[in-house]
């Protein structure tokens, strides 16, 4: 049991140091977009260390992926740049950056930030009430 | 239970025929949704279906897209859009569940399927979306028993509550007779010199008297799904002895042989035409009938 959650562990380390490498950011770097220390995201990286689902949606958030692109390590969805720009600036949730890369159009997907926002704002103010 | 149960192509895709082609995958589900909410006329009710795959459509501001759908069967569609637009948008997002099912399940589908579905989306849900309004089987009989004409093209737009535009593609592709729709705008070519367009006068007037004519040209064309009906040219123009012309002149539906030469399309051929408005433009629309 132990010992599958270590590699579990690993596994999740591994991603996360890959779509930090990939995306040229050092683990400073990525420290300070999820906000955690830069010893804790080392510890998270080479597997000593299991972090929590909050962290994990922190680093997750900060990488501009869905928490399941961490855990499951499926095929990272394909999120458009504007979109990780609109999810920065308004700290979005992963399960929001998620939902948001999944809409499906008849016609274009948003452009810019702008589009995003509008788009959320609307989607949000009709779900809410619901959920 | 789950959304991603009501979801109807998740049901589809358990029964869905390995080896089809993405079109006809994409019929086929269309036809099984028709099948599920025991759709036999038209037109197709799609807030029944909407109901019993209780998917939710809402009609919402979106600033600048025609409709949005989510993994959870939400539709959004634009809330200033026509009824008709805003059904065939419904319809476009509930052939895209079919795009959201094949992500949450491993369909046992091949590649190469999964591949041309992917890579060819947007066009298949519009082919889907007219499937889902406008079921063949159901309006096919309709233009033969009508005749295939214009006047049966506005029925069908009526009675299928879709657009105009919507109704005379799907009469093409009946291929009860061979016919192309071609859009005709008034105007002057974009590669033509319009002195007036840049306030520049001459010696022997001012730039309005310097300006070629205005003819009435090509502005969009829509041809049936299969079969060769040739290419034709963006802006080429037809003559002002031509019932396409007359239509334009009188604002009223005409008919006629006109004499034309559209590059493929040359030669005498019969065309009904109709004007309409696109955005604050008068528009000619025309059927011509290629044999």
């Amino acid at each position: 049991m132990a010992r599958k959650k270590r590699e579990r562990s690993t596994e999740v380390g591994q991603r996360i140091k890959k779509l930090r490498e990939e995306r040229k950011w050092s683990l400073s770097e990525l420290a300070r977009q999820a906000r955690i220390s830069r010893s804790y995201l080392y510890q998270i990286e080479i597997g000593k260390s299991s972090p929590t689902e909050d962290k994990l949606r922190s680093i997750a958030n900060a990488l501009g992926v869905t928490l399941s692109n961490l855990l499951e390590g499926v095929k990272e969805m394909e999120i458009p740049e504007s979109l990780k720009e609109f999810a920065r600036e308004e700290n979005l949730p992963s399960a929001d950056i998620e939902m948001l890369a999944r809409l499906s159009y008849r016609g274009h997907q948003p452009a810019s930030v702008e589009q995003w926002r509008i788009l959320y704002r609307v989607i949000k103010a009709t779900l809410e009430p619901r959920r | 239970m789950g959304n991603e149960f009501k979801n109807p192509a998740i049901g589809y895709l358990a029964s869905a025929e390995v080896g089809s082609s993405a079109e006809d995958f994409v019929l086929q589900y269309a036809d099984y949704v028709l099948s599920a909410i025991g759709c036999c006329s038209l037109p197709v009710d799609l807030e029944g279906l909407a109901n019993c795959f209780e998917i939710k459509v809402r009609k919402v501001s979106l600033a600048g897209q025609r409709a949005v759908s989510t993994a959870d069967l939400d539709i959004f569609v634009e809330q200033d859009d026509r009824e008709t637009v805003q059904r065939y948008s419904t319809a476009h997002e509930v052939i895209e569940f079919l795009f959201h099912a094949l992500s949450q399940v491993r369909p046992q589908i091949n590649r190469e399927l999964l591949a041309d579905l992917r890579d060819h989306k947007e066009t298949l849900c519009e082919i889907g979306a007219a499937e889902l309004l406008m079921p063949m089987r159901l309006f096919k009989p309709i233009v033969e028993s009508m005749g295939f004409n214009l006047n049966t093209g506005r029925y069908l737009t009526s009675l299928c509550r879709v657009s105009l535009t919507a109704a005379l593609r799907r009469l093409l592709d009946t291929h009860v007779r061979k016919a192309v729709i071609v859009f005709f705008r008034f105007g002057h070519s974009s590669a033509q010199y319009v002195p007036s367009d840049v306030g520049q006068g001459n010696l022997f007037g001012p730039p309005n008297l310097m300006d070629p004519p205005k003819k009435l040209r090509v502005l969009r064309t829509f041809t049936p799904k299969y079969g060769e009906t040739g290419f034709i040219p963006f802006e080429k123009s037809v003559g002002n002895n031509t019932s396409i012309f007359e239509c334009y002149r009188i604002q009223s539906y005409t008919s006629g042989f006109d004499d034309l030469d559209l590059i493929s399309v040359k030669g005498k051929f019969f065309v009904e035409s109709i004007p309409i408005s696109l955005d604050g433009e008068h528009i000619v629309l025309s059927l011509l009938y290629l044999e």
